[in-house]
């Protein structure tokens, strides 16, 4: 006797499940992360819709911090960590994206304005051995790979800081700075506009 | 050696570019990146002698070796008076 | 310890760095990988022969963004921890280079430095030639080209060709000195 089996295609049926897969997984992945990150800020004064955190992160808040919509902590490597000490204020605008590795760390205050971006190993902080001064990063800003932002330092809307640059002046807007210590130079003498 | 020369003798042994006129756009040609940029602006202020403020860094100073040697020449006359 | 345990102890090691490479599409003889390494993105790992990558000190990154991005490690290449190399066409490793301790590689810059900051720019693909060394801390932008056996400094920021033989250093970069030949 013979007995025939079902006819199922299963590479149709594998392609499907991948289809699927695919559609899921990305917003599995950031209910994920929205949940992570109430849980990581639940001791937060103000923290604005969506905020996702893909990865760990080290959060530590004795002041006040403020958090804007639709932030993103992408994880990786190393976690970001957010240091907020007694009676420092610390903000950051909607819409900021950082990557891992980020280190902010703010005394008295720190400001970022929105839809910054942070790239991975990136230090901020508003104290170092001798004194202590508000750092402002204003809206726009990009600031690569391995920057320093020293204390005292406000960074221009749409500037740019160089990969492994340590900021110790004020970046003027459009402006790329870069070095140690950084220096700042037109974003009209090295790039050209790709539009807006 | 003219202050050109050297300067465009240090662009053709650091970025590795021959063929490219007096007058060309380093941005527009691609022939140096904003790192390759700053290198340019410590060997100028290295080799001669010159202090190059931050708000001097754009376009119109830099942006092709006939600028640089111009801009050049113009420090370093700016230069001389208080020196002397 | 005793030549049997010593042996052993040497196999369960090696079983349990190909274990830890088990992402890469490629992996030569006898790979050495001490602690973590991050082996992820959708593109292809090839690993040489007598490969170290020691991820104790914290994690090594190997990202091979796209799935047509490709890492290349040759042989005898050695990798300290938080090193990070971030392919999104390829990044060549040549034989017997050593790459320091959070270093940064990346051929693409994912951003352009003015207007939409969600446009891509071209990548270049990066090749670090034979018997390279790059100090920790390093980073290697788009464009940076290590031909054989040049080095460099730690905390240096490389965006163009380093000629054989040379060592740069400092920010913003310069030759800190030339291999004297013949």
């Amino acid at each position: 006797m013979t007995s025939r089996m079902p006819f199922v295609r299963v590479p149709a049926v594998l392609a499907q499940l991948e289809a699927l897969r695919k559609t899921v997984e990305p917003r599995a992945q950031r209910a994920v992360a929205m949940v992570r990150a109430r849980w990581l800020f639940r001791d937060v004064q103000s923290l604005g819709h969506n905020v996702a955190a893909y990865g760990p992160l080290s959060v530590h808040n004795a002041g006040e911090m403020v958090l804007g919509d639709r932030l993103t902590f992408v994880g990786g490597m190393l976690p970001s960590s957010l240091v907020c000490h007694a009676g420092a204020l610390l903000t950051i605008g909607e819409e900021t994206q950082f990557n891992y590795g980020v280190s902010l760390e703010a005394w008295k205050s720190v400001s970022v304005g929105a839809r910054c971006m942070f790239a991975s190993f990136v230090r901020l902080g508003d104290r170092d051995g001798h004194h202590t001064a508000p750092i402002v990063i204003e809206d726009d800003v990009w600031v690569a790979h391995g920057a320093i932002i020293m204390p005292g330092v406000r960074v221009g809307t749409r500037s740019v800081v160089a990969a492994g640059s340590i900021v110790t002046q004020d970046v003027p807007p459009d402006t790329l700075a870069m070095g140690n210590p950084a220096r700042n130079m037109s974003l009209e003498l090295v790039a050209r506009d790709t539009g807006s | 050696m003219s202050i050109r020369e050297r300067i465009r003798t240090f662009i053709v042994d650091t970025f590795f570019v021959d063929e490219f006129g007096d007058d060309d756009s380093f941005l527009r040609k691609g022939l140096i990146d904003s790192t390759g940029m700053m290198e340019l602006v410590a060997f100028v202020e290295q080799d001669f002698g010159i202090k190059l403020e931050d708000k001097e860094l754009v376009p119109e100073n830099l942006d092709s070796l006939t600028r640089v040697a111009a801009f050049v020449e113009r420090k370093q006359q700016q230069r001389l008076p208080q020196a002397g | 310890m005793t030549p049997l345990r010593q042996s052993l102890s040497r196999e369960l090691g090696g079983l349990l760095s190909r274990l830890k490479l088990r992402r890469c599409q490629e992996v030569g003889d006898s790979p050495t990988v001490l602690g973590r390494v991050w082996i992820h993105g959708a593109g292809r790992v090839h690993v040489g022969s007598r490969v170290v990558l020691d991820g104790r000190l914290a994690p090594i990154e190997l990202h091979a963004m796209s799935s047509d991005s490709l890492i290349i490690l040759g042989d005898d290449v050695a990798i300290e921890g938080g090193a990070s190399l971030e392919a999104l066409s390829s990044i060549t490793v040549g034989p017997g280079a050593r790459l320091g301790a959070f270093i940064k590689a990346m051929d693409n810059q994912h951003h352009p430095l003015r207007g939409n900051r969600h446009e891509r720019p071209a990548s270049v693909p990066m090749v670090i030639a034979e018997g390279v060394t790059v100090g920790s801390r390093a980073i290697l932008l788009p464009g940076a080209q290590l031909q054989k056996g040049c080095t460099v400094a730690p905390g240096t920021v490389i965006s163009r060709k380093i000629p054989a033989g040379v060592t740069v250093g400092g920010a913003p970069a310069r030759v800190l000195r030339r291999e004297v030949t013949g």
